[in-house]
């Protein structure tokens, strides 16, 4: 028994997906700023002595203004648990209206430095394993690096034909789509560019609270993702949409667009347009964070994954 | 007597980033031995995490790249430059020294960490390094019982993490990691991966590491607390037991590092350094003092030659058992060269009829280990095949095949000289996928293939012992088509024969199917050999061309690593056919029955292409030309009848 429990405590339920540098690490970080800001009582819960101290040892290095370092070779797995409350009608006092009900969603995370996921390295066994094992993927799709590299397909394409192959005489591969629920997220949305390009495209409006620009996930954010796929250096961006929507169901799909650090905020005067860059550099070159950090779409897609993956 | 130092032969590389790089990868490397990309597997297979502390090193060993055993030492460190993104860049130096280089005169992590800290890499090339020799005395004062219990719990399936805070450095983790290996036969150390920290989170192939926190999945040594063994754990109970036993430390880890076979972890070989415990718990190591007393090698060997020369039997026993001391000794190397030489000239390794067998036996074997080394490979048995120009005596082939090996090219070898009992005793200790992977090596002869494609053979028929690693190990090999084409060149019968009797232990009787024709060619990256083709065209049967064009060929070339645009070409090519020539006479040539609709239609819309539209338009003039001789036909014979009625009716009166 206590064997068994070993074995799935080892398995992951989300896997994060991403080229190197795009952040995978950072949005882990991020997520318990993120639901320290929101007022709806969600709260993340190491699920073991090693995922606590992890969590905490990124969510600090974070809130000190200090990047996360790259991640190395080596999958790292967190045992986290998204807690809160819903509303939901259950009983017979709350037959007529909602009452809030504690729920807890699994959130065992793997994370893995991007260069893993080359075509140019031997794909690790345990990375396809942890892949097949998993019903929700994070696939974080930098589009600073797309626009000056262009490889996000090479990162993505490889991986995702083995994973196929391992599905290939499954049942639930069937229909020839992937089980899995897919979490797209736009990284990097406090970047100037990215930025412009949302603005470009009347696509963002004001958060209610803090000012700020948000782009409305679904139809909004895949339009977004759809027009930085096409500033591609290499030019297969296009391919990358495509791609994911030839492997993964519609309806399990979902596009967020995302800010780990998000935008700078001055706590006197509030958000200003002309002055909203989060991120500075120091005379060496080394990137530290502005101001306090304030992630943008960073709880929603891993809630949204934890409800979907809840309800199976 | 040897010096203190040993002189290395170190391969390197240099992982990192290079400043404004977004990836991490091998930016250098020594370019002798290992390549850039075997490098690169190697780092990545013994990645350690994120460590917050910089600088950490870890003990990586290699063999599966090249199937050549090596220990490296890797030192992550910090750098003060910035990456692409604005991150700090943490790079590795990796060092790493062949196995054989270090079995016959080891030598400490600790001194190889130390020696190779703020050693400058050079730009190409293998670096030469005098590293101090392991001392056992130095190592003996760090034993105590939470070490000996840790190497006890390395001997089952599960890592072993040490766990403990930031307190203890970097030098007292390696001091304590050296202890350790220190506790286990040193062939182990060919197998073991260990590291001053890893990540608690990681899921990592490291065996023995420093970690912050307790791992569920690995046994876990609290650091500076007493470490209870499970009883679950026999075996490491057991050598725990051994291990305490010895009260001589010193003595312990002599004696445990002259046991340099090489050794893996896991449930298989733990008995292994329990019987190489126990052995020396029986026989006490050779004290280092008393050796100080001898003389070099080489001069007791003369003494001994003059001996034989004159037949003195009891001076010939005195160095005899003055020799079997030195070769069993750490401290002791001899100058190899030299002692070869006078092997050669005395004729050390003839037969001496009137001396007892067993000193003569014994003779051999002290001979061999001080000159050749303790462990036994091809190459070696080529020099003593040179020394004895071909004639081995049925005492040096004893003696020699009581000497270390993990190389069944020689232990087969030897045992084929002895008897065929010798032989099909050795042969039985190899599982079919070793075997095949030694006759894939560079040092297999005609004679061992020959005896390898025969032992397969003959498991098959018998159904015995056939393991579930030989069909994969047999692809991979290429089935040995380059082997066979090197040892029977021009032999193609003979190669043909041996590889379908080697497609039969794969894949059983009968004729291939498709599955495994692509697993028979695509098994090696290498071309695969005539032999295999022919023997997998022969084996498959008819449609045996399409066959190996879709599932072989069409792969190879897909593996080919073009642009995009050029293998879409590529592939558009190689599916469409090009259209068989027309018949110059006789009745035309029907498709055959075996082409599908597809084939069938890619073969219309060629010849389509191929003939041009001016002559798709004389067709049509044709089929006009003949509708209009039809209405012509259709109005004269309508005319013709309507006259005939005209001329009856005129003719009715």
């Amino acid at each position: 028994m206590a064997a068994q429990r070993e074995t799935e405590g080892s398995k992951a339920n989300i896997v994060m997906w991403g080229a190197p540098t795009c952040g995978k690490t950072t949005f882990l970080a991020a997520l318990s700023i993120a639901l320290g800001r929101q007022s709806e009582g969600w709260k993340v819960i190491g699920a073991n002595d090693q995922s606590t101290r992890a969590l905490v040892t990124l969510t600090t290095q974070l809130s000190d203004g200090v990047f996360p370092k790259a991640s190395g070779a080596v999958i790292e797995h967190y045992r986290w648990r998204l807690v809160g409350q819903e509303l939901r009608r259950g009983g017979w006092k709350s037959l007529f209206r909602r009452s809030p009900v504690g729920v807890q969603f699994g959130l065992d995370l793997a994370d893995l430095g991007g260069e893993g996921y080359s075509p140019r390295r031997l794909t690790q066994k345990e990375l396809i394993d942890d892949l097949v094992n998993s019903r929700g993927i994070v696939f974080l799709f930098d589009p600073v690096r797309e626009f000056e590299k262009g490889d996000a397909f090479e990162y993505l394409f490889g991986v995702l034909s083995h994973l196929s192959q391992h599905f290939l005489e499954n049942p639930e591969f069937s229909s020839g789509l992937l089980p899995h629920h897919l979490a797209i997220c736009i990284t990097k949305f406090d970047e100037l560019r990215v930025l412009e390009t949302a603005e470009k495209l009347g696509l963002t409006q004001p958060d209610e609270e803090e000012h700020f620009p948000r782009v409305d996930d679904g139809d909004d954010a895949r339009e977004l993702f759809e027009k930085l796929c096409e500033v591609s250096a290499s030019g297969y961006g296009g391919m990358i949409l495509n791609t994911l929507e030839q492997y993964f169901a519609p309806e399990r799909t979902r596009y967020f667009v995302t800010s780990a650090i998000g935008f700078h905020v001055d706590p006197r005067l509030g958000y200003d347009p002309d002055d909203h860059q989060n991120v500075m550099t120091d005379e060496k070159g080394f990137t530290r964070i502005r101001g306090t950090v304030r992630p943008v779409n960073v709880m929603e897609p891993l809630l949204w994954l934890g409800r979907r993956l809840g309800k199976k | 007597m040897a010096g203190r130092t040993v002189r290395l032969d170190v391969e390197w590389a240099l992982w990192g980033k290079e400043p404004g790089d977004h990836d991490y990868r091998v930016l250098a490397c020594s370019q002798s031995g290992l390549t850039e990309q075997k490098f690169d597997q190697i780092l990545n297979r013994f990645s350690i995490g994120t460590p917050d502390t910089l600088p950490q090193v870890t003990i990586v060993w290699s063999g599966r790249e090249d199937g050549e055993e090596r220990i490296g030492i890797a030192i992550h460190e910090s750098s003060a430059t910035p990456d692409k993104v604005g991150r700090r860049i943490a790079v590795t130096r990796y060092f790493c020294v062949r196995y054989e280089q270090l079995a016959y005169q080891p030598v400490s992590y600790l001194a190889l960490y130390r020696r190779l800290r703020t050693l400058r890499l050079p730009q190409q090339g293998e670096l030469r390094i005098d590293v101090d020799r392991m001392r056992p005395d130095e190592i003996a004062s760090s034993v105590n019982e939470q070490v000996m219990s840790t190497a006890a719990l390395l001997l089952t399936d599960k890592s072993v993490c040490i766990v403990c805070d930031d307190k203890v450095d970097l030098d007292e983790r390696l001091l304590f990691l050296d202890t350790v290996a220190a506790m286990l036969p040193y062939g182990m150390r060919s197998k073991l991966s260990a590291s001053t920290w890893t990540s608690s989170t990681a899921q990592h192939n490291i065996r023995l590491s420093f970690t912050t926190d307790a791992r569920d999945e690995a046994h876990n040594v609290f650091w500076g607390r007493p470490t209870p063994i499970s009883s679950e754990a026999q075996t490491s109970q057991e050598y725990m037991r051994l291990l305490l036993n010895h009260a001589d430390r010193k003595s312990l880890i002599a004696r445990l590092a002259q046991a340099t076979d090489l050794m893996g972890f896991g449930p298989r070989q733990s008995r292994l350094p329990l019987a190489v415990l126990d052995q020396s718990y029986r026989e006490p190591a050779h004290g280092v003092d008393a050796l100080r007393e001898t003389d070099r090698p080489e001069k007791v060997v003369r003494s001994l030659a003059d001996a034989l020369q004159r037949q003195d039997v009891d001076a010939a026993k005195s160095f005899i058992g003055r020799l079997k001391y030195l070769s069993h000794d750490l401290e002791v190397q001899g100058r190899r060269d030299e002692l070869k030489q006078i092997l050669k000239e005395e004729l050390l390794l003839s037969p001496r009829p009137w001396l007892e067998g067993d000193y003569v036996e014994e003779m051999y074997g002290s001979l061999l280990r001080l000159t050749f080394g303790r462990s036994l490979s091809k190459r070696t048995l080529n020099e003593v095949h040179g020394i004895v120009h071909g004639v081995f005596s049925p005492l040096l082939l004893d003696a020699l095949a009581r000497m270390h090996t993990y190389d069944p090219v020689a232990s087969v070898s030897i045992a084929r000289r002895r008897s065929s009992e010798a032989l099909q005793k050795v042969l039985t200790g190899y599982s079919g996928a070793e075997l095949v992977h030694a006759a894939a090596g560079l040092d297999a002869d005609e004679s061992f293939i020959d005896t390898v494609c025969k032992e397969l053979a003959r498991r098959y028929k018998s159904q015995e012992g056939m393991d579930s690693g030989l069909a994969e190990a047999l692809e991979r090999s290429g089935f040995l088509g380059g082997v066979l084409e090197t040892c029977y060149p021009g032999q193609y019968k003979r190669q043909f024969e041996l590889m379908l009797s080697l497609l039969k232990v794969a894949y059983g009787e009968g004729a291939l199917g498709d599955q495994e024709l692509e697993s028979a060619l695509n098994g090696t990256k290498t071309m695969p050999s005539r032999a295999l083709l022919s023997a997998v065209a022969y084996l498959y049967g008819s449609g045996a061309g399409d066959a190996l064009t879709d599932r072989f060929l069409r792969k190879k070339v897909e593996e080919f690593d073009l642009t995009t645009t050029t293998r879409d070409v590529i592939r558009k090519n190689m599916a469409q056919r090009r259209p068989k020539p027309a018949p110059t006479g006789g009745h035309p040539v029907l498709a055959p029955r075996q082409d599908t609709w597809q084939q069938r239609a890619d073969l219309v819309r060629h010849e389509r292409s191929e003939t041009g539209w001016w002559r798709r338009t004389a067709g049509w003039w044709k089929r006009q030309m003949d509708y209009l001789l039809y209405l012509l036909l259709s109005a004269s014979l309508v005319l013709l009848i309507v006259m005939i009625i005209i001329f009856a009716m005129e003719q009715t009166p």
